[in-house]
């Protein structure tokens, strides 16, 4: 593994990914058995849930099958489950195996794109990073270096842009060390005296971050800087949200059409809407057309707007002013 | 130790160089209105080749634009601190003061060394 050259990315996780996926699984997790059995189904649904935000970094070089380095989900969460879990004082031990327990038996919603908008307006967003898992967590190793700087690229990527009020984290106690450096703050379940009997690999730990402490901390970690945020500018609709956000990471027609379920025809009209979107809101966004060549102004428009929301992760969140 | 930090004090004169060039040209102000392509740029500002694909890059090394794509194909786009605080439509904006700074100390840069020395045929004060 040493003498070869890792091509590592990140991106969204599709369903083709999931059983790779699987395979890193952290046993801290300590799905019962139900949960367990019913998670391939389950994950078929969730992997398109706008709550639901999960990411992969894979490794290029390797041959297919081999190449999920880490696997990260994240949970948007509503305020009553937030309240009824105790996260903002000290919740029971096991928060991440409770959520996907309440989501196989149906207790627990996913919210919705227009739910998670209005909490996002509001300000009023919490998130739950309910496990991240890597291949290897041997920091001594220089690949997994990579790995983690991926991991952290990959955090950015899927969770700046947000408003949040928020975000917790439930991961196994052996990975305080990349916890910490991430910015995350360490905190206490209420049963946390009882855990001491675990071993290290199957013992959770709660960490997490509010607005007001992220105020009180310096910039530069991935977690402090999440709560950086400003509002959209162009409020685009979900369906445009969905393809500027698979775009970011592959923009041709053969990956997007199947992954939102549209023609080429209904490609270009999704496109399309997006550009008019954009002048509406910024008449002068595309500036004058330099293309000296036929057929060169879609591509560059593509680009300009693609380049814009990368950098402005804001665009691609939702956000809707109103009440449920 | 290193001399990392004697070669970034000697490359400061580069970047900034390269920062007062770009204000002064208004390309902060013309990515202010939109990411723009190469061409774009090239035409909306009057830029020359190959200087200008070199100027460009060199701004995005110093993290003053970004980036996307490469080559001909390349778009270019404000960070955000530049929209902030580079764009002449931003009331934020700096670069007048920037300007103002580099008009007044410019020539005493120029002229420091020659300040420092002694005159020849002069005596240097013991």
């Amino acid at each position: 593994m040493s003498s070869r050259v890792p091509r590592m990315r990140y991106r969204p996780v599709m369903r083709g990914d999931l059983a790779e996926c699987f395979e890193l699984l952290p046993p801290w997790l300590g799905l019962d058995q139900a949960t367990a059995r019913a998670l391939p189904s389950m994950w078929e649904r969730l992997v398109d849930e706008p709550s639901m935000v999960t990411g992969l970094m894979e490794d290029l070089a390797l041959p297919p099958g081999q190449r999920i380095q880490g696997w990260g989900v994240t949970m948007i969460l509503p305020q009553p489950l937030v309240q009824a879990l105790h996260l903002d004082h000290q919740p029971h031990s096991f928060v991440s195996r409770r959520i996907y327990a309440a989501l196989r038996e149906g207790s627990l919603q996913p919210m919705s794109d227009r739910d998670i908008g209005i909490e996002n307006a509001r300000g009023t967003l919490t998130m739950m990073i309910l496990h991240f898992s890597q291949r290897d967590h041997d920091i001594s190793n220089p690949y997994v270096h990579t790995v983690i700087a991926a991991a952290n690229d990959t955090f950015r990527a899927f969770h700046d842009g947000y408003n949040l009020r928020a975000i917790y984290y439930e991961c196994v106690a052996m990975n305080d060390l990349v916890a910490a450096s991430s910015g995350f703050e360490p905190r206490r379940y209420v049963d946390q005296d009882e855990l001491a009997a675990l071993s290290p690999e199957r013992r959770p730990a709660f960490w997490g971050l509010t607005r007001e402490r992220a105020r009180t901390l310096i910039p530069g970690s991935p977690a402090r800087n999440c709560f950086e945020h400003q509002p959209p500018l162009f409020r685009f609709s979900a369906s445009q949200r969905r393809l500027l956000w698979l775009a970011l990471f592959d923009d041709s027609d053969e990956i997007l059409m199947p992954l939102l379920g549209v023609s080429v025809h209904g490609l270009k009209k999704l496109w399309r809407g997006i550009y008019e979107r954009v002048e509406d809101r910024m008449p002068e966004f595309f500036g004058e057309s330099a293309g000296d060549e036929a057929g060169k102004r879609g591509p560059e428009k593509r680009r300009q707007v693609l380049a814009y929301v990368r950098q402005r992760p804001e665009e691609l969140r939702p956000w809707a002013i109103g009440s449920r | 130790m290193t001399p990392e930090r004697i070669v970034l004090m000697a490359r400061g004169l580069s970047a900034a160089a390269t920062l007062l060039a770009a204000l002064e040209i208004e390309l902060f102000t013309e990515l202010g209105k939109g990411p723009r392509s190469y061409r774009q740029l090239r035409r909306s500002l009057g830029l020359r080749e190959p200087a200008a694909a070199d100027f460009l890059d060199a701004l995005v090394a110093l993290y003053l634009i970004g980036r996307e794509g490469s080559a001909a194909d390349a778009i270019y786009i404000n960070t955000r601190e530049s929209g902030q605080f580079l764009d002449r439509n931003s009331p934020a904006y700096i670069g007048e003061q920037l300007h103002a700074a580099n008009a007044r100390f410019a020539p005493v840069w120029k002229t420091l060394t020659a300040a420092l020395r002694a005159q020849p045929g002069t005596t240097p004060p013991a």
